[in-house]
């Protein structure tokens, strides 16, 4: 079993280290690290890995096997392009924990000379026909719909169900040419009783594996204006399943009363995003964009199974665009599909627990990239190990320009969530004090209307009025667009 | 641990950002520290109120005007009914400039905050909100604490860290 360790970086050393290079630099790292003079917590474990490095590459055999595996296993990742910022480029060793920003920017790269990609999708929508949605929502869903059916191509199959207190399947799994000839079926949709996301999610989920052949692009887009009661933990288990089988969940939620944290954690769990539709005349650009990103996927399921190394602990992590979205902290991180020639921004907090003296890296998450090449219809598997150097000299210096913009809005984003869990808690001046302060910064940022927004909510808690949902909505995603403007790029 | 400098909040060590205030943590060229002695120094004293000055064109309905009272040079800013006017200093790459910019007035030097303070005006009435800026805002000597409104009146004296403007309005000439 190899080392997740690069060997040579363990050891400071260059893969092209003479055998008395490696020598002095064993014994160098050992004396600063041997058990008997250093008793900083985590020494040993460290001490273990060098001697277990030097074994390996002070005997000519297995170090010559050693670097014909190594070489194997850094390849560069085809399909990709990945770059790695640290908001450090160097951490001290300190008895005190610390954190660490990292901005793992992934680019889906296809030759020029390949043609334009459309992969084949396998859609289910399932949409809220609760008596709140009746009116203009449920006429403007119903021509989103008919829109959504105009884009599809020949290969491609949507289901549509429709749910309130129970699900309906309304069309089954049809290709574009028998969509068309049932326009009048989502004409004639009716609302009536209550919202029930679990029953519409579950005859979704039934549909898309009904339907899946081979390797379309399984999706489902839920769309809710209601929030829905005593199901929350039934969904969440479907959406592990959906992940399982490589189903993505897209939510869309109409105006303000509906579970954002639920619909969220539903589509965190397989890689989708959750969206806010203010006006519902918006939700047509929403969803034609949707669907058109999903027909360009290059590469789906990409996902980031890692193991944490003792030392350290992944805190948070966002994916920043195309689609903002809260990531589950676990392995494995799932990033979602990923169209030709667009980037994904993926943001992580680590915070690094203290260190002992004497080593020159540290790792902090080692594990492997995974995606699906949609084009070639293979699973790809590439080692990914995130290092950062350790130097007792190491200065603060200024962050990376993108690590300090996406930082700057990710921060207002995290006020307003910690805000309203403050609120929630009953601890009401810490909300207000927040708000404020968070109000300041929005108007710094030049933000005069989403600022005016939070410095009343901020007025509302001091008075301890009841909030309106409506405003808390616009606010969270409010603050969540600042971080996909294009600005940030 | 690493201490907030502008509210005092403890964060861990290579935090960017203050989870409390939102003050970046790490080197920025922001606003220049003053220090507590200089405004000791400096006592409230009253200032005869500026004549309104002539307003251009475009604001004749303003009611009221921001005078800088700095021996050197004249500026005034005016103000009309029923808007608001953030107040701060501009700086390279900002993309935001406050509406009343006090950079060329040595904005900076004088430990204005990029965001300082909020004018307000309704049905005629004038009032200010100090945006927690890193000097403070006083009215006539006094601070004011971060957040709150306060009133205005004519011939108010407003030091944003060590920059005087005078409140003047149109009815009182």
């Amino acid at each position: 079993m190899p080392s997740p360790f690069d060997l040579y970086e363990l050891l400071g050393l260059s893969p092209s280290a003479t055998p008395e290079q490696i020598q002095q630099a064993y014994r160098a790292a050992a004396r600063k690290l041997h058990p008997d003079v250093n008793t900083t917590p985590g020494a040993t474990e460290f001490f273990l890995q060098i001697q277990e490095a030097y074994e390996v590459l002070s005997h000519p055999e297995r170090r010559r096997l050693y670097d014909q595996q190594r070489i194997k296993a850094h390849p560069s990742i085809p399909h990709l392009d990945i770059d790695l910022q640290f908001s450090r480029r160097a951490i001290a060793p300190l008895d005190e924990p610390q954190i660490l920003y990292t901005l793992l920017i992934i680019k889906a790269l296809q030759p020029s000379t390949q043609p334009r990609l459309s992969s084949p999708l396998n859609l289910a929508l399932a949409l809220d026909t609760s008596t709140s949605m009746n009116g203009k929502r449920l006429n403007i869903v119903k021509a989103t719909a008919l829109e959504l059916i105009h884009q599809l191509q020949p290969g491609d199959t949507l289901s549509l169900i429709t749910f309130n207190d129970r699900a309906e399947v309304v069309l089954s799994g049809l290709g574009p040419a028998e969509l068309r000839r049932a326009e009048n079926k989502i004409l004639s949709l009716m609302t009536s009783g209550g919202t029930e996301i679990f029953q519409g999610l579950k005859t979704a989920f039934e549909e898309v594996r009904a339907h899946a052949a081979g390797h379309s692009i399984h999706h489902i887009v839920l769309i809710t204006d209601g929030h829905t009661y005593g199901d929350e933990e039934k969904c969440l288990r479907l959406a592990k399943t959906a992940s399982g089988r490589k189903i993505g969940i897209t939510c869309l939620g109409i105006g303000g009363k509906w579970n954002d944290k639920l619909l969220d954690q539903i589509a965190s769990l397989t890689g989708g995003a959750c969206l806010y539709v203010y006006h519902p005349e918006d939700m047509r650009d929403l969803l034609t964009r949707k669907i058109r990103n999903l027909k360009q996927t290059l590469v789906k399921d990409l996902q980031f199974s890692f193991n944490e190394p003792p030392h350290v602990r992944l805190k948070h992590a966002y994916r920043l665009t195309p689609e903002f979205a809260p990531l589950e902290s676990d392995s494995p991180l799932l990033f979602g599909p990923l169209a030709a020639n667009t980037t994904q921004r993926i943001l992580l907090e680590f915070q690094i627990k203290p260190l002992p003296a004497g080593i020159n890296k540290c790792l902090l998450l080692d594990g492997e990239l995974s995606y699906h090449h949609t084009r070639e219809g293979t699973v790809y598997t590439h080692p990914l190990a995130l290092t950062v150097d350790v130097n007792p000299e190491a200065v603060a210096s200024a962050p990376p320009p993108a690590i300090a913009k996406a930082l700057a809005s990710l921060n207002l984003y995290r006020m307003q969530e910690d805000a309203y869990d403050a609120l929630e808690e009953g601890r009401y001046n810490e909300a207000r004090e927040k708000l404020k302060n968070l109000s300041t910064r929005l108007l710094a940022q030049g933000k005069v209307d989403l600022a005016n927004m939070v410095a009343s909510e901020a007025a509302r808690v001091e008075t301890g009025r009841s909030g309106d949902e409506n405003v808390t909505k616009q606010i969270r995603f409010g603050t969540r667009a600042l971080l996909t403007s294009g600005d940030l790029e | 641990m690493l201490q907030c400098p502008h509210c005092h909040h403890e964060e861990m060590i290579g935090t960017l950002y203050c989870s409390q205030c939102g003050a970046a943590l790490y080197e920025t060229a922001d606003t220049a520290a003053i220090s507590t002695e200089q405004w000791k120094k400096e006592l409230a004293s009253a200032t005869p109120a500026q004549p309104f000055p002539q307003p251009p064109p475009q604001e004749r309905d303003a009611i009221a005007a921001l005078v800088l009272l700095d021996q050197r040079r004249e500026a005034a800013f005016f103000l009309q009914n029923n808007r608001s006017y953030t107040v701060g200093r501009g700086s390279e790459g900002q993309s935001v400039l406050p509406d009343v910019d006090l950079s060329p007035y040595q904005g900076y030097e004088l430990g204005v905050s990029r965001m300082h303070a909020m004018i307000r005006l309704a049905e005629g009435r004038i009032y200010i909100k100090d945006l927690a800026s890193s000097n403070g805002t006083r009215l006539n000597g006094k601070y004011l604490s971060p957040h709150a409104e306060h009133t205005l009146k004519h011939g108010d004296v407003l030091t944003l860290g060590k920059l005087k403007l005078q409140v003047v309005e149109r009815n009182r000439e």
